[in-house]
């Protein structure tokens, strides 16, 4: 890699997606970098490595053509030499090649994958897994978390073994939300297994995420080598998108200052429940059980006003579809109860323009105006005539988001549902939003919460709120 | 406003051209139908008779009218039926249901010529007990019939596009803000995505009207009753075309095909025949490629 400082700009027709300027990618060391999802990082993680679509995007790195620009030996070393996986493992995925071929494909030796396969794999059985690499990867099997995994194991076993790497400015190693569809526990396996890598074979590694936790893990872990880790942030300013540096002190002192949630006067006061959910019962053919933290014994879920639950399942077990499909009456929606869907980009209309979004919500006083007013302050639109007129497709993720939640905040309904609600937020929105749940529960209003954030989550709630949700066939 | 040199202008006109042609065939074919159509009312108000000329603009300004009314009673028909259908399929009682589905399978079971052929059957025993007089209510009760054939389409595409939205997040996080199902669906699923669908079945019902109406008063210019013919109805381009001057007017290219000379009289004295059918075959054409020109433009 020739050039550590980057100027790209990527346009679609008339639309400019980036424009970026100085972003820097130090060789031989990890970058990661966080930011809103839909901001403009995996595009940007893309045109570096050289895997735009010239027929569909015009773009130019560093004043270059970008014919030019991937033609040039340095970006052809990076790739031939590096590895992309990418947010979505199956777009990489061949499906007419067993993944066990498509893994044998990628490396002459393939000595070394079983570890590494082992160590994506714990606890399952080496039939299981050899099972699992007999399938041809169709849309579901393997499921999301096995293909990321399977992708995360091809650039690992790369970066591990593959004799002629160069010098640790050569390859270009880019993880694109690596850890986006595993649990904690896997996220934290293929962290532990890219610095494991790094350690063996210094190279040049970026990853792309917005998952904020992974600070702590690294600042915890990574001790040997965080000199030669590099935090950094993108924001989208008028000019377009730009790379600061992100001081993990700032993340790790803010997670370290959240204190539990005290239940409000009103919770206090000992309010009939908003909510009570028996601990066991029946959906769509599989026998649920709530328990609680502590006991591990069924429980029944309730929520007083001011006080959050917070409720965790293990994956696969689609708790927000069964939370919204069957739990009450479509009555109650929007009246009694609102719910903040897990992803933005789906759970809003993306024709609505940003003022519509609010259009047809029972029971609200507030004029068009003043909604207009409220989604400008809570999520920062540009220009205000602009921002209420764009289309929800075209924003951000972290603008949809907000978006998401906003609507659902509007209508004040005594119980709020939310699905994993800082999804795709950078930092500062994440803090935003943790503030309004905060004045939320002040004024009353109870929370049932299901996310996968248990860093900020656990610190935030009570033990007492915490419920566990499992499933078994009928 | 570029300006662009004599040199340069020629290249930049072509150029979009070509994207008119590449990425809007359907404008382009509007823009050439009101062309072809301009046109010929241009060439046919020099060189065809006064009679035949008011005859032919009234035929083609009804035979326009009566499908944009097919167009209106379809688009009314197949809306309201798409969502009395899906609110039927989600009640706990089947019967409802069912009846409307056997109902509107009867009429797709008919052919369409045949329906609008025992329509014109009724039209006829009310025009000879002087219950329909207005030509304009003849328009109207045409337009009506053909669309009783059409709208099913209309309406199988709305539920189509109701079913697919109704599996999508939005949909349900719509519903779970309390937002009425009917608003999500007449405005989010319909109108805010669906438009460019509905508008591309709507003009090829356009040119199905023109077609059928065509086709049926051919058919019947042999007259209905006794006391009722042709010349009750409000004149289309079917009838016109029916009519012994213009089949003659038709007759005519084939001796053209067998004495070339003589095919520079078609556009002086067998206008009106020519006319009709080139009016008739042109709007088809037209119609077909703007409907998959919308096709392709949004990529449907």
């Amino acid at each position: 890699m020739t050039h550590t400082d980057y100027t790209i700009t990527i346009r679609k027709g008339g639309t400019v997606l980036v424009d970026m300027q100085g972003f820097v990618l130090p060789p031989g060391r990890i970058t990661f970098l966080f930011g809103e999802s839909g901001i403009g990082k995996s595009l940007t993680g893309k045109a570096l490595f050289g895997l735009l679509d010239p027929d569909d995007l015009t773009a130019t790195v560093n004043g270059q053509s970008y014919e030019t620009y991937r033609a040039s030996a340095a970006a052809r070393k990076m790739r031939a030499k590096g590895f992309f996986v990418f947010q979505e493992p199956s777009s990489h995925l061949n499906p007419l090649m067993t993944l066990q071929e498509q893994l044998d494909e990628a490396h002459s030796d393939t000595a070394g994958l079983s570890p590494i396969l082992r160590a994506l794999w714990q606890g399952s059985e080496d039939d299981d897994l050899r099972d699992l690499l007999r399938v041809y990867p169709k849309p579901h099997r393997p499921s999301g978390g096995e293909k990321q995994r399977i992708l995360c194991a091809m650039a690992l076993h790369r970066m591990m073994t593959t004799p002629d790497l160069g010098g640790t400015d050569e390859a270009l190693f880019v993880f694109d939300e690596p850890t986006g569809s595993l649990d904690n526990r896997y996220r934290d396996v293929v962290l532990g297994l890219i610095a494991e890598a790094f350690r063996r074979r210094p190279c040049t590694v970026l990853i792309i995420t917005h998952d904020y936790s992974m600070i702590s893990m690294v600042t915890e872990h990574w001790h040997d080598i965080r000199d030669r880790v590099a935090f950094t942030e993108m924001t989208l300013t008028e000019e377009g998108q730009r790379q600061k540096a992100f001081a993990p002190d700032t993340y790790i002192s803010w997670i370290r200052k959240l204190q539990p949630l005290r239940p409000t006067d009103a919770g206090e006061a000992a309010a009939p429940a908003i909510l009570r959910v028996e601990p066991s019962h029946s959906v769509f053919g599989r026998d649920l059980t709530i328990t609680g933290r502590d006991s591990r014994l069924p429980h029944p879920l309730t929520i007083a006003p001011g006080t959050m639950a917070y409720l965790k399942a293990p994956g696969g077990i689609h708790l927000s579809e069964k939370t919204h499909r069957s739990t009450w009456e479509r009555e109650i929606w929007g009246r009694k109860a609102a719910m903040v869907f897990q992803h933005a980009d789906e759970a809003l209309n993306p024709r609505s323009r940003v003022s519509e979004v609010f259009d047809g919500l029972p029971g609200l006083t507030i004029s068009r105006e003043e909604v207009g007013r409220r989604v400008l302050a809570f999520i920062g639109g540009d220009s205000e005539a602009g921002f209420l007129e764009r289309r929800a497709g075209s924003l951000s993720g972290g603008q949809k988001q907000r978006l998401n939640i906003l609507r659902s905040l509007l209508l004040e309904t005594p119980l709020l549902i939310l699905d994993e609600p800082l999804n795709g937020l950078d930092f500062a929105s994440m803090k935003n939003v943790l503030d309004l749940l905060h004045e939320r529960l002040a004024r009353g209003q109870g929370i049932l919460l299901i996310s996968h954030n248990e860093e900020v989550f656990d610190a935030l709630i009570p033990a007492k709120d915490l419920y566990y949700l499992t499933a078994e066939p009928s | 406003m570029r300006d662009l040199g004599s040199r340069q202008r020629i290249p930049w006109l072509l150029v979009r051209l070509t994207r008119l042609v590449t990425d809007s065939p359907d404008r382009l074919w509007a823009g050439l139908w009101i062309l072809g159509i301009g046109a010929l009312w241009a060439w046919d108000a020099a060189f065809l008779n006064r009679p035949a000329y008011l005859r032919l603009q009234a035929a083609f300004v009804n035979t326009m009218a009566g499908a944009t009314l097919t167009v209106l009673f379809t688009l009314v028909l197949g809306w309201s039926a798409g969502l009395v259908l899906d609110s039927l399929s989600r009640r706990s009682s089947r019967i409802p249901y069912l009846l409307l589905t056997f109902t509107l399978s009867l009429i797709r079971s008919l052919p369409q010529i045949v329906g609008i052929l025992i329509g014109y059957v009724l039209l006829t025993i009310f025009i000879e007990r002087d219950i329909v007089r207005s030509t304009y209510l003849h328009l109207i009760w045409t337009a009506l019939l053909i669309s009783v054939f059409t709208f099913l389409e209309l309406t199988d595409l709305l539920r189509e596009r109701i079913d697919q939205y109704r599996k999508t997040d939005f949909f349900n996080a719509m519903l779970c803000c309390g937002i009425p199902e009917r608003r999500i669906i007449n405005v989010d699923v319909l109108w805010k995505n669906s438009l460019a669908h509905i508008f591309q079945k709507l003009i090829a019902t356009f040119g199905m009207a023109i077609f059928l109406q065509c086709s049926i008063d051919f058919i019947i210019s042999v007259g209905l009753s006794m006391d009722v013919s042709l010349s009750n109805f409000s004149p289309t381009l079917g009838s016109l075309l029916a009519s012994l001057d213009s089949k003659q007017d038709i007759l005519a290219i084939g001796v053209a095909l067998g004495r070339p000379g003589y095919a520079g009289e078609l556009l002086f004295r067998h206008l009106q025949g020519i006319s009709v059918a080139f009016l008739i075959v042109f709007s088809l054409v037209c119609m077909y490629k703007i409907s998959n020109g919308i096709v392709r433009r949004y990529r449907l």
